[in-house]
């Protein structure tokens, strides 16, 4: 784990309310990134930020794990699948629509209803772009791809966050990775120029 | 080398969880491999594209923020009970070297039987030197002018 991590909890759990402050500032944007592109919307990724937070603070003198970013995505990641549980009540919803996976819904295809046209308009054409192409990939595609972009977490990490094994969780990052590619074929090549 | 397998190798170069002894394989592999240079290629520009710019809201970084100082452990008290050995073996030795002291002294015989000038004056002596004890002269004569005319008057 990160030294400044580690000091900042010790001194957290020594007494002083306001150690965490830089580890909020710290991990706010990779976990926020990850979470909002796998919620529906500001209002529902700000919920989930926070319950995250709360159930960190909650348990963290049990933190054992050597990366408190990766303990954050896992304990949000939980939070996910507990919101998507309780959502999908509408059975139509949930009925296979054929995914790679088999097991993409077709509640997972619709465009999240949370993003207002007002924040459309504020996002940047190619940050749109990027994430109605996020949307086509499954779930657990998805997952996988946000958790290696915004996290950096390692496949060993997803594979247990996932219950899989490390081989499924590189085919859904290879799938993600070509699929993502063929639909953001022009918009790499822009970034491509960009870069050179 | 196959394709698929130099595409798993580079995931994992990429999370660092790739086997050292690889390393040589996939570099031939991608010398030679134009979709494999693509792929590698989209890794790259995904992490370009997929940059983390959102933000959460500042109301939530407040919640979050208050609930940590709300639920922030109370400070450590000091650790008196850290000095328990210590304290326990100072006040050990207090005690033996007390009662030492007490037990083989020499003078313990002849404080028995110290007494003082005052202890060997009769009662009504005694009583006037402890009236007096501690006045200057100046007190002593006024008192014995007043008990002198009061003497008189009577």
């Amino acid at each position: 784990m990160d030294k400044s991590d580690i000091d900042c909890i010790k001194a957290y759990l020594g007494g002083d309310a306001n150690a965490l402050e830089p580890m909020v500032e710290k991990y706010k944007r990779p976990l926020y990134s990850f979470i909002l592109k796998m919620t529906e919307g500001r209002e529902d990724a700000d919920e989930i930020f926070q319950e995250t937070w709360f159930r960190a603070l909650k348990n963290i003198h049990k933190f054992r794990h050597k990366n408190f970013l990766n303990w954050l995505f896992r304990i949000s990641h939980n939070l996910i699948i507990d919101r998507a549980r309780r959502n999908k009540k509408n059975v139509s919803m949930q009925s296979s629509f054929g995914g790679e996976d088999g097991d993409s819904t077709l509640e997972d295809q619709l465009a999240a209803p949370g993003i207002s046209p007002a924040e459309e308009a504020g996002g940047t054409a190619l940050g749109l772009q990027i994430e109605e192409a996020v949307k086509t990939l499954s779930p657990e595609q998805r997952e996988v791809f946000l958790l290696r972009m915004y996290g950096n977490i390692s496949f060993k990490e997803i594979a247990k966050l996932q219950k899989c094994s490390i081989n499924t969780c590189l085919a859904r990052m290879q799938y993600a990775l070509t699929k993502l590619r063929s639909i953001l074929k022009e918009e790499y090549e822009e970034l491509q120029e960009a870069m050179s | 080398m196959k394709c698929l397998n130099a595409e798993k190798l580079m995931l994992l170069q990429d999370s660092g969880e790739m086997p050292a002894r690889q390393a040589n394989a996939l570099a031939a592999h991608l010398h030679d491999c134009r979709p494999c240079q693509q792929f590698q290629h989209a890794l790259i520009e995904s992490q370009h594209a997929f940059q983390t710019v959102d933000e959460p809201s500042a109301k939530a970084i407040q919640n979050v923020l208050r609930e940590a100082r709300v639920n922030a452990p109370e400070k450590n008290p000091v650790h008196v009970f850290g000095l328990k050995p210590t304290l326990a073996m100072a006040a050990s030795v207090v005690i033996g070297l007390g009662a030492f002291l007490t037990l083989f002294s020499y003078n313990r015989v002849g404080m028995e039987f110290m007494v003082t000038e005052t202890q060997l004056l009769d009662s009504e002596d005694q009583m006037v030197s402890v009236m007096y004890s501690g006045l200057s002269e100046d007190d002593l004569a006024f008192n014995f002018l007043m008990t002198y005319e009061g003497n008189g008057q009577g």
